[in-house]
């Protein structure tokens, strides 16, 4: 008998995604949805720092597109204005969102729920902010152009099958990183935090230094798909920063469930599904316009924190797994009979 | 509960099967088409042209999409009713980015590598058409933008794929300039939106100062939305400008304007081509009285000239759009109209592959004549406009009227 909270990494899990990754380009052979599944291989690395955060950490975060969007525009500045190599770059997108969440993390730690949510949509607010207004770095509004592809073994990566494998690459190394934390002694910590940061705390669990550590860690992640978004596009600008990307990360991750660290892969993949979805339907019937997205989105919170709080993952895995237990159990008997 | 939630998530499987299984995101029928690149080429003088178009029709650059979507549509059934180019249909994909770059990278990866199109037109704004360059770069395929901004195709060494019909906004910066100067006047506050669109123009606003000979004596910006510009108005006042230059798009310009109005300021209001709708005059109402702007010719084709070359295009044009869709094609619909005929104009030429019909925009279009001007294109200019293609145009008794000395 395992003890509640202490379980081991399954990498049967892993194994099965790493597998589905690798087949889906050659079962889906559309370039449209292609691109929308790298696409959606870069918000799955947002959204898993989200994930711990919110479910393991219990904090808020509606300042997510802002860590995105510095890791973007980190690389993109010394990228093309000062020549850097694009690998140097993502030193500067983990670096700089890991500093500025340190600072915000540093002054608050203290804070939590509400606070910290309205503490991150101000600063995400801020960065857009300085994002279209210091105009002699970011080019303001109309964004900065001619950002260099990434050279990878003397090939340059460029958007299809390479960056694909590329994104997806650095997705499945985050979700490993996250999975060992989660079944480490920080899990553990954080997963006391969340549950009562009262009763944490006086079991001697340092819960500012845990609170800010995971604070930076997502941050990193959202620097790294900031990264990764940067060097696919020839172009980048404010408008993809928006707090309406935060509520989109946001968003993921209640539908996936931020209990474990697949409800937010999960939730990402289906957000991206609804999102096709509604273009599909917007081809013809004309009242379904972009804007409605943001009412689905809206409609998903609603119901799934009134149906399901914990999100789509668990009990979907749940029920797949007794439905796999009953086929399995049954040729056996079947097998057996013969 | 549970199973509620099982029927809704096994109805949404099903119709996520749908979506994958059919074409994914064709607003026309598609014929016959080859799912892998090999086939399309195989079928190259084959029954028809394929080309793609990607326009914001919905989202923040809507007023612009719209027409231009419009005229597509429009043109493409006026070309295959005369019985297509040279005997050979044409088809064009629309597809709408939502005025999201994101959404325009999807799409433009979609027609060029899925509907195999020979060229991609569009789109409406300059962040969506920059994010498409980059894609159209990389695969090799004649892209022709609809979006103001000249670094869509400048640096002209990394846009050798690209072109765009709109004048630049460096053009429209010009003619305003050369307007001021014939009026004598050399001191003007600049009021410009912090979009895309108003910072750009900014740009260039100041570049181009000290070649006209014009002092900057205030700058001030604004959001689009934002309800009251007094405050900038006022600080613009007492800098001793001697005009204002506005430069955004609806509905900011016209709130400046009666704003303008109401404080009682004696400065001429000079706007940009971001205005030239009948909207603007709607929203600002007595305001935009006097405002000057510079405007493509699309806005009012019937007072240009008879002699001008442009006449009949533009004509024709107008009275069709306006029959068709029963409201104005404003000169972002013309942009739709010279994008889709320069594309045709090179197919009608036999140029029917991607690397032919670029050859054939840059070294044969010369004096080629459309609605948003007369086209010029080389190796060192892929915009291919003067500042003549642009008038100046003033309201008058709630209407836009051209300004014949200018």
């Amino acid at each position: 008998m395992k003890l509640p909270g202490v379980q081991q990494t399954k990498w049967t899990g892993v194994a099965i995604f790493v597998g589905i990754v690798l087949i889906f380009p050659f079962v889906i052979t559309q370039s449209f949805l292609l691109s929308q599944a790298t696409f959606t291989g870069i918000y799955v690395i947002v959204a898993l720092g989200l994930g711990l955060l919110m479910g393991y950490a219990g904090q808020i975060s509606l300042g997510q597109a802002a860590f995105y969007g510095v890791g973007a525009y980190a690389t993109a500045v010394l990228t093309t204005s000062y020549g850097l190599s694009p690998w140097l770059g993502l030193l500067f997108s983990i670096l700089i969102p890991a500093l500025l969440a340190y600072v915000m993390g540093y002054t608050m730690a203290r804070l939590s729920g509400y606070y910290l949510a309205m503490a991150t949509l101000a600063f995400g607010i801020i960065i857009h902010g300085v994002l279209v207004e210091w105009r002699g770095v970011t080019l303001g509004a109309s964004g900065l152009y001619g950002i260099p592809q990434i050279q990878l073994f003397g090939m340059s990566l460029s958007q299809g099958l390479p960056y694909y494998y590329f994104v997806w690459t650095f997705a499945i190394v985050a979700i490993v990183i996250c999975l060992n934390i989660v079944h480490s002694h920080v899990g553990r910590a954080l997963r006391s935090i969340h549950d009562s940061e009262i009763a944490a705390s006086a079991m001697g669990v340092n819960t500012g230094k845990y609170k800010t550590q995971i604070f930076v860690l997502s941050a990193i992640l959202a620097g790294v798909a900031g990264w990764l978004f940067a060097h696919m596009s020839y172009s980048i600008s404010p408008g993809s920063f928006t707090l309406d990307a935060s509520i989109m990360f946001l968003t993921m991750v209640v539908l996936g469930g931020s209990s474990s660290v697949w409800g937010a892969v999960f939730g990402t993949v289906l957000i991206t599904v609804i999102r096709i979805i509604v273009h599909e339907l917007g081809e013809t019937v004309p009242f379904i316009t972009s804007d409605f997205e943001h009412v689905v989105y809206g409609l998903i919170l609603i119901l799934v924190i009134v149906f399901t709080p914990r999100g789509l993952f668990p009990p979907i895995a749940g029920w797949f797994t007794r439905i796999m237990k009953q086929r399995f159990r049954k040729n056996i008997e079947q097998t057996k009979a013969s | 509960m549970k199973k509620g939630l099982l029927v809704f998530l096994l109805m949404l499987a099903a119709v996520v099967l749908g979506a994958c299984g059919g074409d994914s995101g064709t607003s026309e029928e598609t014929g016959n088409e080859g799912d892998s690149p090999e086939s399309a080429e195989a079928e190259k003088d084959a029954e028809e042209y394929v080309l793609g178009a990607i326009y914001s029709k919905t989202g923040p650059n809507s007023p612009l999409g719209e027409p231009e979507w419009n005229t597509t549509e429009m043109l493409v059934e006026q070309i295959n009713e005369e019985g297509g180019i040279n005997g050979v249909p044409l088809r064009v994909v629309l597809a709408d980015d939502e005025s999201s770059q994101e959404k325009a990278v999807q799409e433009i990866n979609r027609l060029i590598n899925d509907e195999n199109v020979l060229a991609v037109l569009g789109s409406s704004g300059t962040t969506e058409s920059l994010a498409m360059k980059g894609v159209a770069m990389q695969n090799e395929v004649p892209m022709i933008s609809a979006a103001a901004a000249a670094q869509v195709v400048e640096p002209v060494e990394d846009s050798k794929w690209i072109f765009k019909t709109p004048q630049s906004d460096r053009l429209a910066v010009e003619r305003i300039y050369m307007y001021l100067n014939d009026e004598n006047i050399s001191k003007v506050g600049l009021l410009t939106d912090s979009n895309a669109f108003g910072t750009t123009g900014l740009e260039q606003l100041e570049n181009l100062s000290g070649e006209y000979n014009i002092e900057i004596t205030a700058k001030e910006s604004y959001n689009t939305q934002d309800p009251d510009m007094s405050t900038q108005l006022t600080n613009i006042n007492s800098s001793g400008a001697e005009a204002l230059i506005v430069w955004g798009t609806n509905p900011g310009p016209a709130i400046i304007a009666s704003n303008l109005d109401s404080l009682g300021f004696d400065m001429p209001f000079i706007g940009s081509h971001g205005i030239a709708n009948q909207k603007f005059i709607e929203l600002a109402g007595e305001g935009a009285e006097g405002v000057v702007i510079p405007t493509g010719k699309a806005l009012f084709p019937d007072q240009i000239p008879e002699g001008d070359t442009q006449y009949d295009v533009l004509n024709t044009y107008y009275e069709d759009y306006v029959a068709t869709f029963d409201s104005e094609p404003t000169n972002f619909g013309s942009y739709g109209y010279d994008n889709l005929m320069l594309a045709v104009e090179a197919l009608k030429n036999g140029a029917t592959d991607r690397a032919s019909i670029r050859d054939y925009l840059e070294n044969e279009i010369s004096n080629w004549v459309g609605t948003t001007g007369v086209f010029n294109l080389s190796s060192e200019d892929h915009n291919g406009l003067e500042a003549d293609s642009l008038v100046v145009a003033t309201v008058k008794d709630g209407e836009w009227v051209l300004m014949e000395d200018n």
